[in-house]
């Protein structure tokens, strides 16, 4: 009995999802090795709603991301199973000029850095312009580019007069917001945004974080939002997924994940791994032992070995999942419980 | 409490095109013996270039440097290559500042045969038990010890960077971003190995981080710098129970909490950091703060005691 793959799933109506990702699973290859990135996960994003996947370096946040965008480095990334569905349709096997039809103009991403994303020789307003004329077929206005270019500056907040400049002449913040620009160029209907302020400052991280959720607002866009931050992920989220390993070990609303009691051994070795800004504690929860190599992952549970509650049974079986709701967990403790 | 380390009036400017970058403009801060100063502020606002400054990676303009009451400007460089055994750093990025030619037995000798204190004083032998026990001291195990950095992932590599600044016995340390680029539960770990080891050796850190969750938990005293003034410094829960600075303030609130209750809290902080070249009189925030009025524009503010050990540097108070 293997659940993993229906820990995502609500079963809502096939008509208020945008994208649905089935069981799927991601390797990437080397000569010697094949690394298990992404290891069957399943979630469905409806119309204008945010989903948040957290998770540390090599939870596969990123693979499943790059997938989504069918970006995958060609000669080493293979997705081995599973669907991904935008509105009903499979894009896993789409060939290159279909998807650069449905890249940046149905499906766009923000990226971490904004200074290696950012065409050095280019000004800022040409690499908006840019995104605009790939794609003016299919959004059907080739007239007004320049001024189409100018609103969206006045959107994200940059003076159009700077649309002259070159990304070396912006700040960290104000290159984010020319990328947000370029990904909501064409009002795409789901946006992934890769941890879009990890490389910010606080202040201007806040900023960001406004700008976003006031264009959301505004052109009910669906959002996967990607960060290993999770006072971001509660601003921005209204459902999250926690990763370990390449699986979803933990999916649900934001209050679910934030209030509930209930919740998966690494869920609360996350949240008692950061030091609050409103509570004392002498000693930090740290997680022991590292992430487990993805050439090599461990059978049954992937966090066995770093896991607390560790029991016989989590060494040999992956765990069933515990449902409660729009709250799913995939372990064994809750599991034996009894609940389902 | 006397001072293990004071700075007094510490400056220092970059020459660049277009005049003086101010990098440390008049920084005075001390951190007394096994305490830790947190230093908190964005990208630009010399809190990095303060930490160089005091164990001489770069050299202070004006201003005293003083450690065990003795003034480190005024030592020639012999003198202060032998205070360096006092003295050391642990980077931000450890698979930058190690060199990826060298083992881990390599990278953590070097100190060791490097400063010219301990010169015919360890045997080769002597240096490999000095190793292996500095290796358990952070937690790292003894099968690595001819790994290189790049088999090693980002925390075994800080804890070698930790290693070596342990090598000397140094009594202070300063960390700049040691944990900034960990996950969080490996964050977490160095976090505990380093107020462990400060118990244990009773080191005194200067904790150089923009994180302000971190710097809560691991400082007692805490510096807000902003463009190259400490604007403001207090004990660690007086600063985050009662900020006083408006910047202060506007930061406090910028940090997004993983918890429901702080949800829709909106923080309202404009605009982002003036230019650091030449910059005008008056308080460096005044463009930013809501509170701004003529006066601030006008003089500079110097840090004004309000009791209790918090100083705060505004037209407010």
């Amino acid at each position: 009995m293997r659940l993993i793959p229906d820990l995502g799933i609500r079963g809502i109506n096939m008509d208020d999802r945008l994208l649905v990702i089935e069981n799927l699973k991601i390797e990437y290859h080397s000569d010697s090795n094949v690394f298990h990135a992404v290891n069957g996960i399943s979630f469905e994003l409806g119309y204008k709603e945010t989903i948040g996947l957290v998770g540390e370096t090599g939870a596969g946040k990123t693979t499943t991301a790059l997938a989504i965008m069918q970006l995958l480095p060609e000669r080493t990334g293979f997705i081995t199973d599973g669907r991904i569905l935008f509105k009903g349709e499979n894009i896993i096997g789409k060939d290159r000029a279909e998807m650069q039809k449905i890249r940046g103009a149905s499906i766009s991403m923000i990226f971490q850095d904004p200074l290696t994303c950012l065409n050095p020789l280019m000004t800022v307003g040409e690499q908006i312009k840019e995104a605009l004329e790939i794609h003016k077929e299919s959004i059907g206005s080739v007239e007004h580019i320049d001024q189409q270019v100018n609103q969206l500056f006045e959107m994200v907040g940059i003076p159009p007069a700077r649309g002259r400049e070159f990304p070396n002449q912006f700040s960290g913040g104000m290159k984010q917001r020319v990328m947000i620009a370029i990904a909501l160029a064409c009002n795409p209907e789901l946006l992934i945004a890769d941890e879009p302020t990890s490389a910010l400052d606080v202040t201007i991280q806040a900023q960001v974080l406004n700008l976003m959720a006031d264009l959301k607002k505004k052109i009910n866009t669906s959002m996967i939002m990607i960060s290993h931050d999770l006072g971001v992920v509660v601003k921005t989220c209204d459902r999250v997924a926690i990763m370990y390993a390449g699986e979803i070990v933990e999916i649900g609303a934001v209050e679910d994940i934030y209030a509930d009691v209930k919740h998966h051994p690494y869920t609360e070795g996350l949240f008692g791994a950061i030091p609050d800004i409103h509570t004392k504690v002498s000693r930090l929860n740290a997680i022991d032992g590292l992430m487990p190599d993805p050439a090599n992952l461990p059978t049954g549970c992937k966090f066995s070995p770093r896991c607390g509650h560790c029991m016989g049974i989590c060494k040999t079986t992956p765990p069933g999942v515990w449902k409660s709701g729009s709250h799913s967990i995939a372990c064994h403790l809750l599991v034996k419980e009894g609940d389902e | 409490m006397t001072p293990l380390f004071e700075l007094k009036n510490v400056k220092k400017y970059f020459r660049v095109s277009g005049g003086m970058l101010h990098a440390v403009d008049d920084v005075s801060l001390s951190i007394p013996k096994a305490g830790t100063l947190g230093l908190v502020g964005e990208s630009g606002c010399g809190k990095s270039t303060l930490g160089r400054l005091c164990i001489r990676l770069l050299e202070a303009d004006d201003g005293e440097i003083l450690f065990d009451d003795v003034d480190l400007r005024k030592l020639n460089k012999k003198e202060m290559h032998l205070r360096r055994t006092d003295m050391q750093m642990i980077f931000q990025d450890p698979l930058a500042c190690l060199n990826a030619r060298r083992n881990v037995f390599e990278l953590i000798s070097e100190p060791l045969t490097l400063n010219p204190y301990y010169w015919h004083k360890l045997s080769k032998p002597d240096i490999t038990e000095k190793v292996v026990s500095l290796m358990d001291i952070v937690g790292l195990s003894k099968r690595f010890i001819s790994s290189y950095p790049h088999e090693l992932d980002g925390g075994r590599r800080q804890r070698i960077g930790i290693a070596r600044a342990l090598a000397v016995n140094p009594k202070f340390i300063v960390c700049d971003e040691p944990v900034s680029a960990l996950d969080v539960s490996i964050q977490a770990q160095i976090l505990n190995l380093l107020m462990d080891l400060q118990e244990e050796m009773g080191l005194t850190y200067m904790f150089i981080t923009h994180n302000l969750s971190v710097v809560k938990h691991i400082s007692s005293e805490i510096a807000v710098m902003y463009l190259g003034q400490c604007v403001e410094k207090a004990t660690a829960d007086e600063l985050f129970q009662n900020p006083l600075h408006p910047y202060t303030k506007a930061l406090l609130d910028a940090v997004p909490v993983p918890n429901l209750a702080y949800r829709d809290k909106v923080s309202a902080i404009r605009g982002e950091l003036s230019n650091p070249i030449n910059p005008a009189p008056g308080c460096r925030f005044a463009l930013r703060c809501d509170n701004c009025s003529d006066a601030c524009t006008q003089a500079d503010f110097r840090l004004k005691d309000m009791g209790g050990g918090h100083f705060v540097a505004c037209s407010l108070y």
